[in-house]
C-alpha cells in the first residue's frame, strides 16, 4: 500500500456539462469526518456518515447547498481501496462548484490527475496489467489540466495572481532579508512595517479570492447586457441564448419598448440578460432618448457587455460614435465581449465591409467571438465563454485581431475556446498497444483517451485554484496574528512560505528561487 | 588521458608515491576531506601549491554567520575540524539574530587568520595516516572500464606519478584564476599565490561542463590609518559561545580575544565618484566575463543597482592578533587603484586609510555540479570526487562541508559502503549539496537559511542531535565525544520530563512573578511546561517558581527551552518531514529507461535521463519535472517492484 497518500481527495466522477445528477467522490481516511461536517441527514434513522456501514445510503442536505444522497463504501471494498463516500447531487454547474468548494474547505484536497485510479492501483485493486493504463491516464489528465490552466492563465488570471501575490513575496522577502542579512537585532519599526505589509498582502489575496469565487455572481447572477446598433442581430442573440435553453426562469418584458430583460440559467449559473435597442443612434426623439438613457443605465450595471457588430457596417460618422462609446465603457473598466454577428455571410463580403477586419483595426485586443444563429456550435462557444467568465472573472477568447487574421482557419481551431468544457486529447494515445487484459484496463484506457475519468477539468481547476487561495489567505492571517502576539520572525516566516507554496500550485513558481530573486532585487545586500 | 599503467610505461616515468586517497588543494574543502579520510583509516596524500598558505581566509576574516554558523556546527557534530579550530582562534564572537527566533540564531566569529592557518597545519601534520606534499597537480590518471571510467591517480607539474584509487579535487579559486584590478588582469590565485593552470584542461578533456564564476574582496588597511574612534563600535557579545560541541559547557574554553568591529558609511561623494568613473570598472567595461554572486555585489554594483540609496554601510573588522591589517566589509571592488584611493577619501574615518592590499575581483573555473552524484562523486568516473568552489559554491563553510562529505564518501566507496547523504531535513549540509547537485547554480552559491524547507529543525543548538549519531555510526566522531553527546541528551530528556510534570500553583509569588514579566496571573494550577510556551515568559524568568531546578549547562537549558516553546511548530515541521521522507526513500534504480515510461512528458523524460536522480524525491526537485510526472514515476516503480524477482520489464 502506498502510505504517502495521507490526504483525502475529492472530485466529481460524472462527466461535465448540464445533467440531472452529478456524483462527487471523496476518498481517504478523512472522508467520513468530512462527510460528518457537511451532511445533515433528513431523518434521525440515518447514522452519522462516519458510522455508516459499507454500501449504505442516506438522504439529507449537504452543506446547506443541495439535497443529496450519500453513499458509503468502506475500505477496502471501494474503487480506490480506501474509505469512499459518494455524494449524488443535482447536476447544475453552480451546485457542483459549491459542493466541491465545501469539501475542500472541510479539509479534502483536489484529486490530482488520475489519482483515484493511481490509489486503486497502489492498494491492489488493479493488477499489474493496469499500470500502464494508469500512467497513460495520469499523463493525459495532467496534459488536459495544463491546457485548461494555460487557457485561464492566458486569460489574464495569471497577471492578476502575480500582481496580488507580489505583495506577499515582498513581505516575506523583507522578513527573510531581516533574518539572513541584517546584522542588527530586531527593531520595533520592522515589526510594524511587516504588519502593514502583511495586512496589504492579506487584503490583496482576499480580493483575489473574491474575484475567483465569483461568489456574488453565483448567488445573485451575472448581469449581461446586449448592445449594438439596430438590426445587428441582438434580438436573435437574446432568443438563441434564452429560447434554446430549457431552463428559463422568467421572462419579463421591459418597462419601455427599448429594453427586454430575461433571467436564464446556463449550466446552473443564473444570468440576467438585458437587450438594449437603438443604442448607437443619436436621435432627437424624446422617447428614443429615454431609451438611450435606460440603455446607459443598464450598461452601467453590467458585469459583461456583449457588443454586437454585424454587416453592413454603419456609415463612417456613426461608426465613430459607436467606437467612442465602446472606448468610454472600456475606460470605465467594463468587460466587453465583441460579438461579430451574421458570421454566415461574413466570408462573402469584400474586405472593406468585413466587421472582423474593421474590429481588428479599431479594437485589436478586444476579446471577440463570431456568431451566427445558423451555426449551432457558435451558441455552444458563446455559452462556454459566459460560463468561463463566471468561473474565472475573465474572458477566455480570441481577440478581434486573431479572428481577422485567421479567416481560413480550420474549424478545430475556430472552436479552440471550447477546450475548457469538452476538448479531447489527441487520438492515438495508447492505441498502438494491444489490450489483452481485464475490462478494467480497457475502461481505464478509454477514460485516458477520453481523458476525463469523469472529471470536469474546468470545475476542478477552478476549485483547486480557489482552495489554494483560500488556504493562502488563512495562512497569511495566521502569520499576522503571530506577528501581533510577539512570536519570533522564524515562526511567522513558516506560515508565509506555506502561503506562497499554496499559491505556487497556480503560478508554477519555484518559491525559494523567486523569493531569493526578490530579496536581491529589493534589498541592497552584501559585504 | 592516460591510465596509470600507460603512464608508467612512458620514458622516465617516476612513481613518486601511493595512497588510498589523494586530495588536491588544501583550502577548507581539501583540509576537511583529507582529515576525514585519514581519520577513517585511509592513507591520504594532501597536495597544496604552498605549505605556507593552507586553510587560508583570503576574503572575510570570519567564520559562521547566518546558515554558515549552523553548517560549522554540523561539521563539528559529524566529527569535522573547522569548528574546533575556529574556537581556538576566535577573536570576536556574536550570536546573530538572537531576538529573531531559534531557527535563525547563528553564531559568527572573527578569526585570527594566521593562527587558524598554522593551527590547521599542525592538525594535518599530526594526523598519522596523512601526508602533506607541496606540489602542483596538473593531470589525472584515468582508466577506461567497461561502462565507466576509473580514477587511478594524479600527475604533478614535475611529471611525478602518484597512484590512488580515490581522488578528491578541491582547487578553489586557484583553478585558472585571474585577478582583476581595473585594467590590470593577471593570471593568479588569491593573495598573489600562483594559480592552478593544468587541471582546467583536464576537466575539459574529461568532458565535464565548465564555466567561469567571479567573486571579489575589499582592501586591507593599516589600523593606525583608520579613524575607528569616529565610527560606531560593534563589540563582541558579552558571552562567547563555541562552535564545537567539544568546547560547549567547558569552563576552560574562552575565545583568544574579544575585539570590536566598527561601522562607517559611504557618502553621497562616494556615490558620485563611483558613478562618474563607472566606465573604469571592469564589471561594466566587459573585462570581467565571469558571473558574480548577487548576494555579494561590489560597491560600484550597489551604487548602480540601488541608485536610491544615498549611503551603504562599511564594517571595519580586525583580521588577526599578529597583524595591523583591517578588513573593510562592504567595499569590495574591482576599480583601478586610483579610484580605490579616491573612494577612501569620501568615507568618514577612512580618509587617510593606508591600503596594504588593494581590493580585487577574481575569476575562476568551475564545474556544473549537476554532473555529480549526491555523494559528490562525478557520475561515470569511479573514485573521482569534487568539493568546494569547483562545484560552484562560495564560502569557507560551504567548502568545508563539501570536503567533509567528499572525504567520507571517498572512503565509503573503497569500503563498498552506501555513500553518506545528509538529506534536506537533516542538515544545511544536505540543503547545500542537494541544491548544487539537483538544481545546479548560475552564480557562486551561498547558503541562506531561507533555502531550507525545515528551518525550524535545522537549528544551531541541535546540530549534534541531528548529526552526531551519524558521525558516530560512520566512525568519525571520537568515542569521548559520543559519550559526552549521550550525557547531554540524557540531561535534556530528564529536564523535559521534569518540566512537564512540575505543576505551578496560583500563589502570591506566582502572581507577582508573572505580572512582573508582563504576563497574566494563573487562574488554575498549570504545568511549567505550558507556562514556558507563553511568548512573554522564559526559562530564566520562571526560575523563582521552580526552586528545585537543577543547575544545568547553558546548552541543555537552551535545547530544553526551544523544544518546549516551539513544540507545536516543531511537530508540524516533523509531519512535513515525514511526508518528504516518503519520496526520498523511494530509490530509482540506475537502469531505468525513462524514454520508455508511458505518461511522462517529453521534457521530464529528457531531464530524468540526463540527471538520473537517485530517488523519487530528488527527481521531484529537478526543474521541468512536474507533480504529474512524479505520480507516473510512482506507478512505474510500483509496477517495477511487483514484477518479482528480476527488475526486467516485458513489453
Amino acid at each position: 500500500m502506498y502510505s504517502a497518500d495521507m490526504e483525502t481527495i475529492a472530485a466529481f466522477s460524472t462527466p461535465p456539462g448540464e445533467s440531472g445528477l452529478a456524483v462527487l467522490r471523496i476518498s481517504g481516511q478523512q472522508a467520513g469526518a468530512i462527510a460528518d461536517q457537511l451532511f445533515v441527514p433528513s431523518s434521525p434513522r440515518f447514522p452519522r456518515p462516519s458510522e455508516m456501514e459499507g454500501y449504505t445510503l442516506a438522504h439529507g442536505i449537504w452543506g446547506g447547498i443541495d439535497e443529496v444522497v450519500l453513499a458509503c463504501f468502506r475500505a477496502p471494498h471501494s474503487y480506490t481501496g480506501e474509505d469512499v463516500y459518494e455524494v449524488s447531487c443535482h447536476g447544475g454547474q453552480a451546485v457542483r462548484q459549491a459542493i466541491l468548494d465545501s469539501v475542500f474547505a472541510a479539509g479534502a484536497s483536489p484529486a490530482g490527475p488520475g489519482e483515484f485510479s493511481r490509489r486503486a492501483f497502489f492498494n491492489g485493486k488493479m493488477d499489474l496489467a493496469a499500470a500502464e493504463a494508469v500512467m497513460d491516464m495520469i499523463g493525459a489528465q495532467a496534459e488536459k489540466q495544463a491546457q485548461v490552466a494555460f487557457q485561464q492563465l492566458m486569460g489574464g488570471v495569471s497577471r492578476m495572481i502575480h500582481e496580488r501575490t507580489d505583495h506577499l513575496y515582498g513581505a516575506l522577502a523583507r522578513l527573510e532579508m531581516l533574518m539572513d542579512w541584517d546584522e542588527e537585532e530586531e527593531r520595533p519599526e520592522d515589526r510594524q512595517q511587516l504588519l502593514s505589509e502583511l495586512e496589504e498582502s492579506e487584503n490583496a489575496l482576499r480580493k483575489l479570492a473574491d474575484s475567483f469565487a465569483s461568489g456574488r455572481v453565483i448567488r445573485e447572477g451575472l448581469a449581461v447586457v446586449i448592445a449594438g446598433s439596430p438590426n445587428v442581430g441582438k434580438s436573435s442573440l437574446l432568443n438563441a441564448l434564452s429560447g434554446r435553453d430549457r431552463a428559463i426562469v422568467s421572462s419579463i418584458p421591459g418597462t419601455t419598448r427599448d429594453t427586454v430583460e430575461i433571467d436564464l440559467t446556463l449550466d446552473g449559473y443564473l444570468i440576467h440578460l438585458t437587450d438594449t435597442a437603438g443604442l448607437a443612434i443619436d436621435s432627437p426623439d424624446p422617447i428614443e432618448q429615454e431609451g438611450i438613457a435606460r440603455a446607459e443605465s443598464a450598461l452601467g450595471g453590467a458585469d459583461l457587455i456583449l457588443w454586437v457588430l454585424s454587416p453592413p457596417l454603419l456609415p463612417i460618422h456613426e461608426r465613430r460614435l459607436e467606437e467612442d462609446r465602446i472606448s468610454r465603457l472600456l475606460a470605465e473598466g467594463k468587460k466587453i465581449l465583441l460579438v461579430l454577428g451574421k458570421d454566415d455571410i461574413r466570408l462573402t463580403l469584400p474586405p472593406e465591409e468585413d466587421p472582423a477586419l474593421y474590429a481588428s483595426e479599431r479594437f485589436p485586443d478586444l476579446p471577440t467571438i463570431t456568431w451566427s444563429e445558423r451555426f449551432e456550435e457558435d451558441l455552444g462557444r458563446l455559452k462556454d465563454t459566459l460560463i468561463g467568465f463566471i468561473q474565472n472573472g475573465t474572458l477566455i477568447s480570441r481577440t478581434a485581431a486573431q479572428i481577422a487574421g485567421r479567416q481560413a482557419a480550420d474549424p478545430a481551431e475556430l472552436t479552440g475556446g471550447d477546450g475548457v468544457q469538452s476538448g479531447s486529447v489527441s487520438e492515438g494515445k495508447g492505441e498502438s498497444r494491444s489490450i489483452r487484459n481485464a475490462d478494467a484496463v480497457a475502461s481505464l484506457r478509454e477514460a485516458a483517451r477520453r481523458d476525463d475519468e469523469g472529471q470536469s477539468h474546468a470545475v476542478l481547476t477552478h476549485a483547486r485554484h480557489k482552495a489554494c487561495i483560500d488556504r493562502a489567505v488563512e495562512l497569511v492571517n495566521r502569520a499576522r496574528g503571530d506577528l501581533l502576539s510577539g512570536f519570533s520572525y522564524d515562526l511567522v516566516a513558516i506560515s508565509l512560505k506555506e502561503a506562497l507554496t499554496e499559491l505556487s500550485a497556480i503560478t508554477g513558481d519555484d518559491v525559494s528561487e523567486t523569493l531569493i530573486t526578490k530579496i536581491f532585487s529589493r534589498f541592497c545586500i552584501g559585504k | 588521458m592516460l591510465s596509470f599503467e600507460e603512464a608508467q610505461k612512458q620514458p622516465h616515468a617516476f612513481v613518486a608515491g601511493e595512497a588510498d586517497i589523494i586530495v588536491v588543494g588544501a583550502g577548507h574543502a581539501g583540509c576537511e576531506a583529507a582529515l576525514a579520510a585519514a581519520r577513517l583509516g585511509r592513507r591520504v596524500i594532501l597536495f597544496t601549491m604552498t605549505l605556507d598558505s593552507l586553510a587560508n581566509l583570503p576574503c572575510n576574516p570570519n567564520i559562521g554567520g547566518t546558515a554558515k554558523g549552523q553548517i560549522v556546527r554540523e561539521i563539528d557534530a559529524l566529527g569535522g575540524e573547522m569548528g574546533r579550530l575556529a574556537d581556538q582562534h576566535m577573536i570576536q564572537f556574536r550570536m546573530l539574530n538572537a531576538t529573531k527566533g531559534p531557527a535563525v540564531m547563528s553564531p559568527r566569529a572573527q578569526i585570527n587568520r594566521t593562527g587558524y592557518q598554522r593551527g590547521m597545519k599542525r592538525v594535518l601534520e599530526s594526523e598519522p595516516l596523512l601526508t602533506l606534499i607541496q606540489q602542483e597537480v596538473t593531470g589525472l590518471l584515468i582508466a577506461d572500464g567497461n561502462d565507466k571510467r576509473i580514477v587511478e591517480g594524479v600527475v604533478t607539474a614535475t611529471g611525478s606519478l602518484f597512484k590512488a584509487p580515490g581522488v578528491i579535487l578541491c582547487p578553489g579559486t586557484f583553478l585558472d584564476g585571474r585577478v582583476i584590478i581595473g585594467d590590470s588582469v593577471r593570471s593568479s590565485g588569491p593573495d598573489q599565490l600562483a594559480p592552478s593552470c593544468g587541471l582546467g584542461d583536464v576537466l575539459t578533456e574529461l568532458g565535464l561542463p565548465t564555466r567561469r564564476f567571479k567573486t571579489g574582496t575589499p582592501g586591507r588597511f593599516h589600523r593606525r590609518s583608520v579613524a575607528v574612534e569616529q565610527m560606531e563600535m560593534q563589540p563582541a557579545d558579552g558571552e562567547a559561545r563555541p562552535f564545537s560541541f567539544e568546547h560547549e559547557d567547558d569552563p576552560a574554553w574562552k575565545p583568544a580575544a574579544d575585539l570590536a568591529c566598527y561601522i562607517t558609511w559611504t557618502t553621497e561623494r562616494t556615490k558620485k565618484l563611483l558613478s562618474d568613473n563607472i566606465d573604469r570598472s571592469p564589471l561594466y567595461s566587459g573585462v570581467i566575463e565571469g558571473i558574480g554572486p548577487r548576494y555579494c555585489p561590489s560597491i560600484e554594483d550597489k551604487i548602480v543597482k540601488f541608485p536610491e540609496h544615498t549611503r551603504h554601510h562599511v564594517f571595519i573588522e580586525p583580521t588577526g592578533l599578529d597583524t595591523q591589517e583591517m578588513y573593510a566589509s562592504g567595499l569590495s571592488t574591482s576599480m583601478p587603484e586610483e579610484i580605490q584611493r579616491a573612494m577612501l577619501e569620501t568615507i568618514p574615518g577612512m580618509e587617510k586609510a593606508e591600503i596594504m592590499r588593494p581590493a580585487y575581483a577574481i575569476e575562476y573555473l568551475c564545474v556544473d555540479p549537476t554532473i555529480l552524484e549526491l555523494s559528490l562523486e562525478v557520475k561515470g568516473i569511479e573514485g573521482l570526487f569534487l568539493a568546494g568552489q569547483i562545484n560552484g559554491s562560495s564560502g569557507y563553510e560551504e567548502a568545508a562541508a563539501q570536503g567533509l562529505i567528499a572525504g567520507i564518501n571517498a572512503v565509503r566507496r573503497q569500503q563498498a559502503l552506501e555513500p553518506l547523504v545528509i538529506d534536506r531535513s537533516e542538515g544545511y549540509i544536505g540543503v547545500l549539496i542537494d541544491d548544487l547537485v539537483t538544481k545546479g547554480t548560475n552564480e557562486p552559491y551561498r547558503l541562506m537559511t531561507s533555502r531550507a524547507e525545515y528551518r525550524l529543525l535545522l537549528r544551531q543548538d541541535n546540530a549534534d542531535t541531528r548529526l552526531s549519531p551519524i558521525g558516530h555510526e560512520i566512525g568519525l566522531l571520537p568515542e569521548e565525544r559520543w559519550q559526552a553527546y549521550l550525557r547531554k541528551q540524557q540531561a535534556i530528556d530528564r529536564e523535559m520530563n521534569r518540566l512537564s510534570e512540575l505543576r505551578v500553583r496560583k500563589s502570591e509569588l506566582s502572581d507577582a512573578v508573572l505580572t512582573a514579566a508582563g504576563s497574566t496571573p494563573l487562574k488554575v494550577t498549570t504545568r511549567m511546561h505550558d507556562l514556558l510556551k507563553r511568548p512573554e515568559l522564559s526559562y530564566a524568568l520562571l526560575a523563582p517558581l521552580d526552586p528545585e531546578r537543577p543547575d544545568l549547562p547553558v546548552s541543555v537549558r537552551e535545547s530544553v527551552e526551544i523544544q518546549i516553546r516551539y513544540e507545536g511548530y516543531i511537530k508540524l515541521e516533523n509531519d512535513r518531514v515525514a511526508r518528504f521522507r516518503k519520496l526520498e526513500s523511494k530509490r530509482l534504480p540506475k537502469e531505468i529507461d525513462y524514454a520508455r515510461i508511458k505518461g511522462l512528458r517529453l521534457e521530464a523524460r529528457q531531464k530524468l535521463s540526463d540527471r538520473r536522480p537517485e530517488s523519487v524525491g530528488q527527481a521531484s526537485r529537478i526543474s521541468g519535472v512536474s507533480p504529474a510526472d512524479i505520480q507516473v514515476l510512482l506507478v512505474y516503480m510500483e509496477q517495477w517492484n511487483r514484477q518479482e524477482p528480476g527488475p526486467c520489464r516485458t513489453e
